[in-house]
């Protein structure tokens, strides 16, 4: 079990039906960060995805009914509060992130600059090749308002590849996280209690197979929830900052 | 109100308030969801009793007839019941997530095997 590798960080791989990916995402986490504990979070998969973990080392914690992917993550980081890290890298477990990348979002969480360190591919120039037309634009509009709000630029701000410090794994792990979608309102409420926040730039890969998470209709019950989650986020400001004053 | 229309309704709300309090009886529906299903009853028959009641709410909210007012009453309970499912559906959404979540980690903790169909299901 995690407990008795290092505190320090491990690796949070959510992911549902990646059977014939997750191996290899797990092995190229193993690569690059050999001591970091991987913790795969398996969302309801129909498949053999938490056997695939298992053989390749990693610790699995399998939902037995589906939650989504926020959900995913909130156990993720639950875990890693009961087992005391203090840092926790974030990827999926579709292959599009690359395990290449995760030292770049643990370097400003180990020198204590940031709380929250998100992965961008736009600071590295390249396009949401995922995205469905109206996802793209509603990431646009909503990263606008995000900008708008905060009064500063984020390039990414759908990104779920990110790097959290132990600010971050507390407010996250508070029961304040959403089921699914989490990026633009989490990145406000983030920001509203707090937490430093970075942007680190990053590759990804398009998924070569499989069925991505994103459908038509998905993408404009995303749109109607984002609007929602935001609005309740601004509309609970006094929370954050109570959590602000309380987490300094 | 004619005889007949009060005696339609005070049976339909007798059936009601009997049909409540047996399946609370029986356990069947909880006492914290019934109070709305009792109110139900209970404003049935206030109507009937106390119809100048009725008369007299249509004028202060500007109702032709009664009748509307009636619809308009049945609509807003109608909403009401919803608002509360919709209220304990959520919650009981939260307490299956933090049930699954915790049941994941324990079971990750004691190392045992998830015993589950493994049927293949639509992917996210």
């Amino acid at each position: 079990m995690a407990q008795a590798c290092s505190k320090k960080f491990l690796v949070l791989v959510p992911c549902r039906n990646e059977q014939d990916r997750i191996g290899k995402v797990i092995d190229a986490i193993h690569h690059v960060l050999p001591a970091a504990p991987v913790v795969v979070v398996d969302d309801g998969s129909g498949d053999r995805t938490r056997e695939q973990a298992l053989a390749h080392g990693a610790t699995v914690l399998s939902h037995v009914v589906n939650l989504g992917y926020g959900a995913a993550l909130e156990t993720g980081y639950l875990y890693a509060m009961k087992n005391r890290f203090q840092a926790v890298l974030q990827m999926d477990g579709d292959g599009q992130h690359l395990a290449e990348e995760l030292p770049r979002l643990l370097a400003p969480l180990e020198a204590q600059e940031a709380d929250l360190v998100i992965g961008s591919r736009h600071l590295a120039g390249e396009p949401d090749p995922s995205s469905s037309f109206i996802r793209h634009v509603g990431q646009k509009l909503f990263g606008l308002i995000v900008s708008a709000l905060t009064r500063r630029h984020f390039s990414d701000p759908t990104s779920g590849f990110q790097g959290l410090g132990n600010r971050a794994l507390r407010l996250f792990a508070s029961g304040v996280f959403p089921y699914d979608y989490p990026d633009t309102d989490v990145l406000l409420m983030s920001h509203l209690a707090g937490l430093r926040i970075t942007e680190t730039p990053v590759h990804m890969l398009s998924r070569a197979e499989g069925k991505s998470m994103h459908t038509w209709y998905s993408a404009c019950y995303y749109v109607f929830k984002m609007f929602l989650s935001i609005f309740v986020v601004l509309l609970n400001s006094a929370m954050w900052k109570r959590w602000r004053k309380h987490a300094a | 109100m004619q005889p007949r229309q009060m005696l339609a309704s005070l049976g339909m709300a007798f059936m009601l308030l009997v049909l409540i309090v047996r399946l609370v009886q029986k356990g069947r529906l909880d006492i914290s969801y019934c109070w709305l299903w009792l109110c139900i009853g209970i404003g049935i028959v206030l109507v009937v009793a106390r119809y100048d009641w009725l008369v007299a709410l249509s004028r202060l909210i500007g109702a032709v007839t009664p009748t509307t007012t009636l619809f308009l009453m049945g609509i807003l309970v109608t909403l009401m019941l919803c608002l509360q499912f919709s209220l304990v559906i959520s919650g009981q959404r939260r307490q299956i997530k933090r049930l699954t979540q915790q049941l994941a980690i324990l079971r990750e903790e004691q190392g045992a095997p998830i015993a589950e169909s493994k049927e293949p299901r639509a992917p996210c």
